[in-house]
């Protein structure tokens, strides 16, 4: 199921069906047991009335009245009956409704006693029976037992019941289904900020919309602004890319057509001098679309593994220079980026250094309390030009015409990356001489 | 010095390999990562030149493997991909210089001799073993001062007993590691260029550089560094 609003909708009909079955077991059950009550009562009244009506006569027996004010004695199979039995089960007195039913009446019950009792007559419906045992004082003061009884089918209550469950079935579904129409509605209402969303990023798609929109719910704002970010920087790398390949081919052209043209005569030095430009070339311009930047969701990683790692490797590309390192890494420090751009931006550092330098490089990595995440390399060799560190202009973002003398080249990287981080790049003059760069990242 | 060069690129490839010999190496020849490893695990080999991009295994693999093998000669990483991090990776697998593509050949050389120089255990371009010094940055042989002329056969068996000065090595191995298998395999060649080497060092047989142990080989028997 792939739509939440479906899902919402499905889920809340099934809480709901169980919950209305359950409310309806307990409602039934009540009112089944009100009107069982009720019946009692009803039937309570019956016997009491028929006890009223009965009349002495002088043979030590009883007569009751052909007319009852409940008219439904007098009907036959009405479903009321009644009947008065003496002390040796012999009948007294039936009600009219009897005809045509045999009623399994319970022949006698004790004096001062009630029964009650279903009775279930081949003839009609099941039928609730009240009996109860009396002794009739005679006016001779004769006693004597009878036994009064009153029955009524179930019918009526069964009526009853039924027409209570359609009606508690018909309200329950009825609430039910406008709950979950009215639930669908308001989700449909609430999730339109999806729907938005799923809108505007086809429009993205399309090309017809840069971005998405502001004014998202909360709930929805960081998402929306982390798409905005990866839309940024997806457009901006494809702006790298073609401008890196514009620049590539431009620049590329021009050595080639020196190199055709110094084909003519025998002179090596040129075509390699060409060729060492053209290799440059393609390293710088191809730096930047290289750097991966700090992407959405980049973890940190350790850093000191990786000074190690860069370190390790020095001491085998300059084994034949003894070169003296002095770190000072923070140990557990991190960094938040790419580990293959961190190593890019301190190993072209670190190379120069290791070029320049007659015997020692210092190595500083640590976390100010700024919060800025400081690279500080620096060398016992000749220095930066004075020029150079008054206008502190790495040449970047040029041509290949243009294109850093070979020296220059791994600064003009490392100046790259500092872009796309955000970072700044300082060149200075070490006190006792020699270089020295230092890196600061902003690291939020 | 026998050079093991995997490059899969053929062209390349060939023209490394005469650049080798011409330089003096005894050179064998992949051109993919399986077939180099094949070689440099069963063949006797000075040193590797490891291409990193290599079709059916990476030249990174192979460096590993062999690291993990117990190999233990020097590699040299070629690549084309001068990021930073590519070069850690492979020097971290175990290599132990790399050059970038595109490098000119005395680059290229100069790296392997300097590696080869490093493994023999010295820590300079001169070899100086008493009143002998070969400077291996210019070829050129001294002793006590004077210039000596060699050939580029008897330069190459020099440097490679001078190179492990103190180890027997035996005539098998320094006719498999000087020359290539196209050459004439006679181990009567090398007790040859070993005289010729006797005469050039020692004229006068006073000093007696190069020791024959009957049935073993042949020791550099001077000591390294400087007579006092």
């Amino acid at each position: 199921m792939n739509s939440l609003r479906l899902s919402i909708v499905v889920s809340a009909g099934s809480l709901l069906v169980i919950f209305v079955g359950v409310a309806i077991g307990v409602l039934d059950d009540a009112f089944r047991k009100a009107a069982m009550k009720a019946e009692e009562a009803r039937l309570d009244v019956q016997l009491i009335s028929l006890l009223a009506a009965a009349k002495p006569s002088d043979d030590y027996t009883l007569t009751l009245p052909d007319q009852f004010p409940e008219p439904r004695y007098a009907q036959p199979l009405s479903g009321l009956y009644a009947a008065v039995f003496d002390r040796d089960g012999r009948e007294v007195w039936k009600s009219d409704s009897t005809i045509g039913v045999v009623v399994p009446w319970v022949k006698s019950v004790p004096v001062g006693q009630m029964s009650i009792v279903t009775l279930a007559p081949q003839e009609a419906a099941e039928l609730l029976s009240f009996s109860m045992g009396i002794t009739w004082d005679f006016d001779d003061g004769t006693t004597r037992p009878f036994t009064f009884h009153v029955a009524e089918s179930f019918d009526f209550f069964n009526d009853q019941v039924s027409a209570y469950r359609r009606q508690l079935f018909g309200w329950f579904i009825g609430v039910g289904i406008a709950l979950l129409v009215s639930l669908g509605g308001l989700l449909g209402w609430l999730l339109r900020p999806l729907a938005q969303i799923e809108e505007e990023i086809g429009e993205i798609e399309q090309g017809e919309r840069e971005t998405l929109s502001a004014g998202y719910p909360d709930e929805l704002a960081g998402a929306a602004r982390n798409l905005n970010a990866l839309v940024r920087r997806e457009r901006s790398r494809g702006e790298v890319y073609r401008r890196t390949l514009g620049d590539l081919a431009h620049s590329l052209k021009t050595p080639l057509a020196t190199l055709r043209t110094l084909l003519r005569h025998d002179n090596r030095d040129d075509i390699d001098r060409e060729l060492t430009r053209m290799d440059e070339t393609i390293r710088y311009q191809l730096a930047k679309p290289a750097t991966r930047g700090r992407l959405i969701g980049t973890k940190p990683f350790d850093v000191p593994p990786a000074i190690d790692a860069l370190l390790a490797s020095f001491a085998k590309i300059y084994a034949d220079k003894s070169v003296t390192v002095q770190t000072s890494v923070a140990p557990a420090l991190r960094f938040r980026g790419d580990p293959s751009d961190f190593t890019e931006l301190v190993g072209n550092v670190l190379d120069n250094a290791f070029k320049r330098c007659q015997s020692a490089v210092w190595l500083r990595v640590e976390r100010e309390a700024s919060g800025a995440f400081v690279i500080d390399v620096s060398d016992d060799g000749p220095g930066f030009p004075e020029p150079l560190l008054a206008s502190q202009e790495i040449v970047r973002g040029q041509r290949l015409d243009e294109a850093p003398s070979s020296q220059g080249l791994g600064l003009a990287i490392v100046a790259e990356i500092c872009e796309l981080y955000g970072a700044s790049l300082r060149l200075a003059n070490r006190d006792g001489g020699g270089a020295r760069v230092t890196i600061a990242v902003p690291n939020p | 010095m026998r050079l093991l060069i995997v490059e899969d690129d053929a062209e390349l490839r060939g023209a490394l390999a005469e650049e080798m010999r011409r330089a003096g190496f005894a050179v064998e020849l992949a051109a993919d990562g399986e077939e180099g490893l094949y070689f440099a695990t069963e063949y006797p080999i000075d040193l590797a030149v490891i291409d990193l991009g290599l079709p059916k295994l990476p030249g990174i693999d192979i460096i590993r493997r062999l690291r993990e093998a117990g190999k233990d000669y020097p590699i040299l990483i070629l690549t084309a991909r001068d990021r930073w991090q590519d070069k850690v990776d492979g020097l971290s697998a175990g290599a132990d210089d790399y050059v970038a593509k595109p490098f000119h050949v005395e680059e290229l050389l100069a790296r392997i001799n300097a590696l080869l120089r490093r493994s023999g255990g010295w820590a300079s371009a001169e070899l100086r073993c008493g009143p002998v010094m070969l400077d291996t940055k210019r070829q050129l042989l001294t002793v006590d001062g004077q210039e000596v002329d060699l050939t580029g056969h008897e330069y190459k068996l020099l440097e490679h007993l001078m190179l492990r000065a103190g180890e027997v090595i035996s005539k098998t191995e320094l006719t498999e590691r000087l020359y290539d298998q196209d050459f004439e395999r006679d181990s009567n060649v090398i007790e040859v260029f070993i005289g010729r080497l006797r005469k050039k060092l020692d004229p006068d047989d006073a000093i007696k550089p190069i020791e024959t142990l009957r049935g073993r080989g042949y020791r550099f028997a001077l000591e390294r560094g400087v007579d006092s």
